[in-house]
């Protein structure tokens, strides 16, 4: 009964004007380029409005959207001179509309594989408890 | 009586960590550069915190605040003359709009053009958006 209470484990990679989004419970991820496009030459998420009906639409065929999900963003491109504030932002803004209850952000580096990306959400969640 | 209760009528000028306030009302201006940049290689408002507290001393030295409690309203025209190349993005349009929300702004405008307007083109300018 209480499974209704369970948050999905999310791991979204964000590529030029291209998502990738894998279930961390069950392993089975989907990717796809978006049209319209949300990227501009110097932003990924550039377009938030866009950007986040793109991924709604994949999300709410993908995954039971009852329950909130617990996300991990990692943006792999566009990212000269680091994340800036207004970006980190955007994109926090953007996955609490797609109904995540709980956000952490990554740059840059390599994919991370589905055991990665379970233990990189549960250090930085470790992470923030600690520091709050 | 009644007019001190009017908004204020401001412009506001965006360059690369440097910004330049005019009050649309008297001519009065200020121009400084930030100590503190708030602009990174991409994006011109991109460090959110700093840009804030930075456009927010510039106003209150300009539009002084009455008492501890109270400012007054004002109705701005923001203008970004750098780094807009294809456009700016949703993203820093709403960051933008917030940060002057947060200076008391009731009503604010974007606009994007490499030329700065002198203060008659400015009022104009922000008496059609008014009515539009």
């Amino acid at each position: 009964m209480f499974g209704i209470f369970k948050t999905n484990l999310i791991y979204l990679v964000l590529y030029k004007n291209k998502v990738k989004i894998i279930d961390l419970m069950s392993g089975k991820f989907v990717e796809k380029n978006a049209t319209p496009p949300f990227s501009s030459t110097r932003i990924l998420w550039a377009d938030y409005q866009v950007g986040e009906n793109f991924v709604n639409t994949i999300l709410r065929d993908f995954i039971s959207n009852w329950v909130a999900h617990r996300m991990l963003v990692h943006q792999m491109e566009i990212l000269e001179g680091g994340l800036s504030e207004v970006e980190k932002r955007a994109l926090i803004d953007s996955a609490r509309h797609m109904n995540a209850k709980e956000v952490y952000l990554m740059e840059g580096g390599a994919e991370l594989t589905v055991g990665q990306a379970l233990k990189k959400l549960e250090f930085l969640r470790e992470e923030e408890k600690r520091t709050k | 009586m009644l007019a001190f209760f009017k908004p204020i009528p401001i412009y506001i000028l965006f360059y690369k960590d440097r910004i330049k306030v005019y009050r649309l009302d008297n001519g009065l201006s200020i121009e400084r550069n930030a100590v503190i940049p708030f602009s990174n290689s991409k994006i011109l408002f991109a460090n959110f915190t700093e840009g804030e507290r930075f456009l927010s001393s510039l106003i209150s030295e300009l539009v002084p605040r009455l008492g501890s409690f109270f400012s007054r309203s004002l109705i701005v025209l923001a203008h970004q003359l750098e780094m807009i190349n294809e456009g700016l993005s949703q993203v820093e349009e709403r960051a933008l709009i917030d940060a002057i929300r947060h200076s008391s702004a009731v009503d604010v405008f974007v606009i994007e053009d490499e030329e700065e307007l002198s203060i008659e083109q400015a009022i104009v300018k922000l008496n059609n958006f008014k009515n539009s």
